[in-house]
């Protein structure tokens, strides 16, 4: 009763915050701009209709879901703990643990459902033009959204325990967005261009990046055998062959339940 | 009820708790007295399990390092600085913290009492200070707690809503409830205390009851007069004021009152001892 009671006050918070529906509305009216200009040039160029516009919201959900997930999860406890409201609610029978745990769901479920409504207007646009397999890479497209949230949430809500103040925390939230999405990449450049690192070890460091694994996953689910990739992916087909996207799924998970033990153990050892 | 044995916290380089021990009986109403920084307020919110600590405290059985759950069901606690989600309605609220205690809550039955009844729908932030620290007392009661912890539960409450506070606390006291109040205004309280514990400097400086404290402090009081002559008094510290009114410093507080009774105009303003001379006090006696 006490984790239901804190799970719907977080969504219903999340669901509050003007981010989340500026990201809601964003997502739904690029999403809807993509499939309409995918769908125009179809006669022209004569592509697959969700093809197209699902590589274009894939790449726009990479950039997002990273930022809302660690905003919202990155600036929770930090917050309260900043308000005075943490005080009060850890003097109620209810353990830290379920205050992660509650966090996390909430904010991962919010993602999730506001994604779903971003990508749910794209495809009812298309809906007319969608076939099964399409439909079915739409779902696996909002799974891997689903996966990649759950494991920047579980990483916010450790920015969050060990930040002192919530100008700290957004600090270190905007710096590890870059990171992951930009910094990382360059360092992967660099180190194979000096280093000539083997292509294995290259394949592991880009898989430890939640939003590169996220990246490799969605871009499996739109086409199997990772030809958009080129070389390297081809490679990555044949050395996972099927078991790829559970591979990628992993180390989403392994990111998620890593960082919610973390976030877990900190928070039990802090005061208050 | 309550045991706390050799409890004591370090933040960094300040000792806040050194060795602090005691015992509060069941449906015992006992004050914390100590100056800012005395360590009242760590000793409450180790009590609740709120913050990490050397030594072992009881509650009612239950070990506050391996039972929080149990002991938070059993507890209601009133933190120094109330702070509430200022987006929610008082219902809303009151919903909120009673689903996460467990509990079924009437809300005539929390919000009368403390006369928030007509702020129901009103949102948290659109209480004055006085309203959020009388709701915050309203959620501290939910669910009938058999220990009660307040942490200076009359800062922002006018005289009106204090002595409404108080009436509260005494039902509870009568209720059988084991009540521990940080204060710093005595008044009103010591008369339905049974037990005063003044710390300082994270230690217990002295544990006893009003009486004894009192007996043992000497307090001062500063009483104000406006005499319609002039009154000859036995007493040193007499202050004239240009306005005509006298202020008079004194330990004898019923000696100088029967000096004066006929002498004055309108009301004898008596003056509370404060809790920091009272300290000091108890630290040159003891």
């Amino acid at each position: 009763m006490a984790f239901t009671a804190l799970l719907l006050k977080e969504i219903r918070d999340s669901f509050r915050n003007k981010w989340l529906i500026l990201y809601t509305v964003s997502f739904a009216a690029l999403g809807l701009t993509f499939s309409y200009y995918g769908y125009m040039g179809l006669g022209v160029l004569g592509f697959r209709a969700f093809g197209r516009v699902s590589a274009a919201l894939v790449n726009m959900a990479l950039y997002m879901i990273p930022l809302m997930s660690m905003s919202l999860a990155g600036l929770s406890i930090v917050g309260e703990r900043e308000k005075g409201t943490l005080e009060i609610i850890l003097s109620q029978p209810v353990s830290k643990n379920e205050i992660i745990l509650s966090k996390f769901l909430g904010i991962t479920v919010s993602i999730t459902l506001a994604t779903m409504l971003g990508y749910g207007i794209a495809s009812w646009y298309l809906w007319m033009f969608l076939s099964s397999a399409d439909l079915s890479i739409y779902l696996l497209i909002v799974s891997g959204c689903l996966a990649l949230a759950a494991s920047l949430t579980a990483f916010g809500l450790i920015i969050s325990v060990i930040s002192r103040s919530r100008f700290e925390a957004l600090g270190i939230i905007l710096l590890s967005w870059l990171f992951l999405l930009i910094i990382y990449e360059f360092i992967i450049i660099g180190l194979t261009i000096t280093m000539k690192i083997p292509l294995q070890d290259l394949v592991f460091l880009v898989m430890i990046n939640p939003v590169e694994a996220a990246r490799l996953l969605m871009i499996s689910f739109i086409d199997p055998s990772l030809l958009l990739l080129g070389p390297s992916g081809i490679y990555l087909t044949e050395l996972f062959k099927a078991a790829l996207p559970y591979i990628l799924l992993g180390s989403l998970l392994a990111w998620t339940l890593g960082s919610l033990i973390i976030s877990m153990k900190i928070f039990n050892l802090q005061d208050l | 009820m309550i045991e706390v044995r050799e409890v004591s916290k370090r933040f960094k380089n300040f000792t806040a708790l050194n060795n602090v021990s005691l015992d509060v009986g069941e449906g015992e109403l006992v004050l914390l007295l100590g100056p800012n920084g005395s360590g009242k307020t760590t000793l409450l919110r180790c009590m609740m399990g709120l913050i990490s600590f050397q030594g072992k405290i009881l509650i009612k059985g239950y070990d506050v390092k391996k039972e929080l759950k149990k002991i938070r069901k059993i507890m209601g606690y009133l933190p120094q600085t109330i702070s509430l989600y200022s987006d929610m309605t008082c219902t809303q609220l009151l919903d909120f913290f009673s689903n996460l205690r467990g509990v079924d809550v009437y809300l005539e039955d929390v919000l009368e009492p403390l006369g928030l009844m007509d702020k129901a729908d009103t949102k948290v932030g659109e209480l004055s200070g006085g309203m959020r620290q009388k709701l915050g007392i309203a959620l501290t009661l939910l669910g009938d707690p058999d220990v009660i912890l307040m942490d200076e539960p009359f800062s922002n409450l006018d005289a009106e809503s204090k002595s409404d506070a108080i009436k509260l606390i005494l039902d509870l006291r009568r209720r059988g409830k084991t009540i521990i109040i940080s204060t710093h205004t005595i008044s009103g309280l010591l008369p339905i205390s049974d037990r005063i514990i003044v710390l300082d400097k994270g230690r217990i400086l002295k544990s006893s009851r009003p009486m004894e404290i009192l007996s043992i402090m000497n307090p001062s009081y500063k009483i104000h007069v406006y005499p319609k002559e002039k009154i000859n008094l036995k007493v040193d510290n007499v202050e004239h004021h240009p306005t005509g009114w006298i202020t008079i410093t004194t330990t004898d507080l019923i000696g100088v009152l029967r000096d004066i009774t006929g002498a004055i105009e309108g009301k004898i303003i008596v003056e509370e001892p404060s809790v920091d001379e009272l300290i000091m006090r108890i630290k040159g006696g003891v």
